[in-house]
């Protein structure tokens, strides 16, 4: 109502597009006159249509406009209210876009234009508008009879009256869909006939022979083909038509057969009404407030039903009831695999062991001689051990200590080998010297 | 026999084969207290075509009588209780409408009656709200569902109403009463169907007689 209230107010020039804050708290404020209730926050209003329905220009900090979302929002609940089709009978509409011939058509450029510029661009959706104007008027009379019927103390002449009114109105509607269904009926028998025209030309020239012309007949198959296609567009278009007519009428036709029965029993209807209602509220007064739902008291008189439930209930994991069993299974030992890693144990341990003991001993030694040629005494280890591991692991503790130690200094020759040309693993010339 | 009972107890029409394909769903669905109409389309069938056959086999095996009413032109089939209970004696064989269900029954009620001449009487979460918040019954509604009478209530007791509401309409749905519209199963949209009216018959005596029906219960209470 707000963004109604503001597009009516800019368009009869109350308010300045854009507007500012104060123009849109004074539009909240009497929306919320005419509606029950309080006024609700102007700020929180704004924050929900930001974006979707509001937005700022560019150029203006503080204004404020409709989006074009908004206004097209707006077109179309107007044209759903202000449909101009309800007051135009919908046989006119019919008559109009249906007027067709089928002497008149001679050529399938006629027939196509016919069906493209009178019937696909504007008959379809002007029938399509006013069926959906015609649903609401159905509807809203359908509504208005029930609402004759809730109103209390009316005078049964009044009754009659109102309901002879919008009857009259419904009667003329249904009057107006059985012209509208024949219309439609006809339209279809006068564009069978042109599709018979079409096809009588192929006929007469596949007859011929030999064929005169090959082209003359793939173009008057093709004409026949163009006509059954647009027949067959027509012909479903006018079968939703039909569809959205016959529940028109079904609706009509129930309110008609319900008035019916309400005139043989009207005394007896209204006062059960009136005592459903009366129920209803003495049920209600009745009743109380808990957590649980409401309550009534017990002396209030309560109705049974069968209700015998029907269900299996599935476990799926029936084990789970029962602990699951722990068994213990005494596996055989394996000697031979226990003995070579129990080896592979020993060794590594006793590497460990010389390892230690090498790099002790040689720290030893370079405290004693102050200088070490770090080459020599590698390959000495890998001679003395035969073991590659301890040599590398020996020669990585010491060049590590070296490296690390402010007493001594590793000097490193890269281009002279000595002595490894003649072994397995070659080294750069590499000495440890005390500074 | 003038009661509409065969003397003769014959069960042979469940060896034809519509009874053989169609006839253990039925049963299960009239013991639960479910409603048949056209809808339900082999089940109702099934009635119609073995209507005196399936009444014999009720009363004798159950001690229930198969009823085929009918309501705005619509046929509809149930099981009801005679007095005794029949073999739905048992405590968990029947069960009594809740306070809830008599609320929302009379409530629908008055909204199939309200709904005279639409064809379809469908109601919306919309029209409840409607009938707690604006009708004239309005300030009645919100002491029984809210415990106060206020303009506004907060999003969270809404959805505490709602939830008791829609946990109503599943168990009318499951009696036949009425038939979802929506394919969700926490929206209120749905069809009040003809069948509605058993609720009525079910309080037929207080409907009919309301003044005398108010001053005894309130002698009672």
């Amino acid at each position: 109502m707000v963004i109604f209230l503001l597009h009516q107010k800019i368009k009869d020039r109350e308010i300045e597009e854009p507007f500012n804050y104060g123009d849109f708290r004074q539009v909240v404020k009497e929306v919320a006159d005419w509606s029950p209730g309080g006024i609700p926050r102007s700020e929180t209003l704004l924050k929900n249509f930001l974006n979707n329905f509001i937005e700022r220009p560019a150029d203006q900090k503080n204004g404020y406009k409709l989006t074009e979302y908004a206004l097209k929002f707006i077109a179309i609940v107007d044209h759903k209210l202000n449909n101009p089709y309800r007051t135009f009978p919908l046989r006119k509409s019919f008559e109009k876009y249906t007027t067709f011939q089928a002497t008149e058509i001679q050529d399938i450029v006629e027939l196509e234009r016919w069906f493209e510029q009178g019937f696909n661009n504007i008959s379809r959706q002007n029938i399509i508008d006013h069926l959906e104007a015609l649903k609401d008027v159905v509807s809203q009379s359908v509504k208005e009879l029930g609402q004759i019927l809730q109103q209390e103390n009316i005078d049964i002449v009044q009754i009659v009256s109102e309901f002879a009114e919008i009857f009259t109105g419904l009667n003329e509607k249904t009057e107006e869909i059985r012209d509208t269904l024949r219309l439609g009926n006809r339209l279809e028998r006068e564009l069978q006939l042109v599709v018979d025209h079409f096809y009588a030309i192929l006929d007469t020239s596949s007859s011929t022979e030999p064929k005169a012309d090959a082209a003359l007949y793939k173009k008057v198959s093709k004409d026949y083909e163009s006509a059954q296609k647009i027949q067959w567009e027509v012909n479903t278009f006018f079968m939703v038509v039909g569809g959205k007519i016959g529940q028109l009428r079904e609706k009509i036709v129930f309110a008609s057969n319900k008035l019916n029965d309400l005139q043989h029993n009207f005394h007896y209807q209204s006062s059960y009404k009136l005592n459903i209602k009366r129920m209803l509220h003495f049920v209600l007064t009745e009743s109380r407030f808990t957590r649980d739902g409401p309550e009534l008291s017990a002396c209030f008189p309560r109705k049974s039903i069968p209700y015998e439930s029907f269900k299996i209930t599935m476990v799926n994991h029936m084990e789970e009831f029962f602990p699951k069993k722990v068994m213990v299974t005494t596996t055989l030992i394996d000697k031979e695999y226990q003995e070579s890693e129990n080896a592979k144990i020993e060794k590594d341990i006793a590497r460990q062991e010389r390892i230690m003991e090498l790099v002790s001993y040689y720290k030893e030694l370079l405290a004693l001689d102050k200088q070490m040629d770090f080459t020599e005494k590698f390959y000495h280890i890998l001679e003395q051990d035969k073991d590659v591991e301890i040599a590398l692991n020996v020669s990585y503790e010491l060049l590590l200590f070296a490296h690390h130690s402010k007493q001594y200094k590793v000097t490193i020759d890269q281009n002279l080998l000595k002595n490894s040309k003649d072994k397995k693993i070659y080294s750069w010339q590499t000495d440890i010297v005390k500074r | 026999m003038a009661d509409g009972y065969s003397k003769e107890i014959d069960f042979t029409f469940l060896s034809e084969e519509a009874a053989q394909n169609y006839f253990a769903d039925l049963n299960i669905e009239l013991l639960r207290g479910t409603h048949i109409q056209k809808e339900s389309y082999y089940l109702f069938s099934l009635l119609q075509d073995k209507e005196r056959e399936l009444r014999n086999y009720y009363n004798s095996l159950y001690g229930l009588e198969l009823i085929r009413d009918r309501h705005n032109n619509e046929t509809f089939y149930y099981l009801d209780i005679l007095d005794g209970k029949g073999k739905l004696s048992r405590q968990d064989r029947h069960r009594e409408l809740s306070p809830m269900n008599i609320i929302t029954g009379i409530m629908l009620l008055k909204m199939y009656y309200d709904k005279y001449f639409e064809l379809q009487k469908i109601v919306t979460w919309q029209d409840i709200e409607h009938h707690v918040m604006e009708s004239e019954y309005s300030d009645s509604f919100k002491k029984v569902f809210f415990d106060e009478i206020r303009e506004f209530y907060s999003d969270a007791e809404w959805e505490n109403v709602r939830k008791r509401f829609l946990k109503c309409v599943r168990e009318f749905e499951a009696l036949g009463w009425v038939s979802k519209i929506s394919s969700s199963e926490h929206e209120i949209h749905f069809v009040i169907r003809e069948s509605i009216s058993r609720f009525a018959k079910l309080y037929e005596k207080e409907l009919q007689h309301f003044d005398d029906f108010v001053v005894s219960y309130l002698n009672q209470s």
